[in-house]
């Protein structure tokens, strides 16, 4: 029981540290803010859809203007996370928290779905062909870039994209 | 007369700066050496799969690993079923979108994917209960004293990729 307690102070404090150490393009080196190293998972979707220059910046905007309310969704389920493993550590099933977090999940992917949807009406025919491709690709934005930008700096976002985002012309 | 000189002099000069070179080369090597792979300085290196980071974080024995590893291979294998699942209701959201499907229908596939994601953690979170039931009360005290972010944050996502769980953990999972 004092062991969930410890858990639950010790990840409030940095949550989003360890997810930033690896993958997805850190500040130090992933290349998506410094336009270098290997595509951003937004440099991927942009390939994967064969979006035109035309076509980029409104999919940047649409992003955009989800970053904030993804990454808070990521931190609430961090904490929904945090809630499940106090349960079990606890020995104790707690339906509330298995419900608290399928919600969050359900809000997360409602969310992904929107986006998608919304970039699915840009597309032109042959593009929408591959757009199955593309709902893989966005995920990987989400839970790559997404879930460790707009969070960190206090969910806010900043007018701009997250790390992994447009690192081509054209995407602002 | 003087063009041998300045012939020398040239000569001298680029002996310098081939001996700088390569003296400034051996410096960067050996500077990369001890960054990539500690030797005779004590350090030990870096672990990068989710084994040996979860060892290292919870300061397991080589017992425990090899236990914690056998369990870990179990709960990977019988978390295939939904694993399988995530994949085909994942792509059933992608489908009722390009198919123009009305509204009910894509919220009714994002909640069967929703409910495939929470069974997925609700697996990974299970499994990390399980480990840190495997740790001795003086490592359970360490555990309260350092906090357990890393195994928290390592075991997000650690059961979908089909082949192996222990792989270098990339950010993965929600």
């Amino acid at each position: 029981m004092r062991l969930a307690i410890v858990v639950a102070v010790l990840l409030m404090i940095t949550p989003l540290s360890a997810q930033r150490s690896r993958g997805g393009g850190g500040d130090a080196g992933g290349g998506g803010d410094f336009g270098g190293g290997a595509p951003t998972p937004f440099d991927q979707l942009v390939d994967t859809l064969d979006l035109d220059k035309a076509q980029i910046p409104p999919v940047a905007a649409l992003l955009e203007g989800v970053e904030a309310q993804a990454a808070g969704l990521f931190q609430e389920l961090i904490q929904r996370r945090q809630d499940l493993l106090n349960a079990e550590t606890n020995h104790s099933a707690d339906p509330a928290a298995s419900a608290a977090y399928a919600a969050t999940v359900t809000k997360l992917i409602a969310l992904e779905t929107k986006v998608f949807q919304d970039i699915f009406a840009q597309l032109k025919p042959n593009q929408r062909q591959k757009a199955a491709k593309g709902f893989e690709r966005l995920e990987e934005l989400f839970r790559v870039t997404l879930s460790t930008s707009g969070a960190s700096r206090g969910g806010a976002g900043r007018g701009g994209p997250g790390r992994g985002m447009p690192s081509r012309g054209g995407g602002r | 007369m003087s063009r041998p000189s300045i012939g020398r002099r040239s000569t001298a000069s680029l002996v310098l700066v081939l001996v700088a070179s390569l003296i400034a080369s051996v410096a960067v090597v050996r500077a990369q050496g001890d960054l990539v792979a500690p030797t005779p300085t004590g350090r030990d290196p870096v672990p990068t799969n989710r084994l040996d980071i979860l060892a290292a974080s919870l300061g397991l024995t080589k017992e425990q690993k090899s236990a914690v590893k056998t369990q870990l291979d179990a709960s990977h294998k019988s978390a295939a079923p939904v694993r399988a699942r995530l994949l085909t209701t994942r792509a059933a959201i992608a489908a009722a979108v390009q198919a123009g499907k009305p509204q009910p229908d894509v919220d009714a596939a994002v909640a069967a994917h929703a409910a495939e994601m929470a069974a997925m953690a609700q697996l990974e979170i299970k499994s990390l209960a399980e480990v840190l039931a495997m740790l001795t009360p003086e490592q359970q005290a360490e555990a309260r004293t350092k906090g357990i972010r890393t195994p928290f944050f390592l075991f997000r996502g650690i059961f979908l990729d089909n082949g192996r769980w222990n792989v270098e953990p990339v950010s993965t999972g929600y």
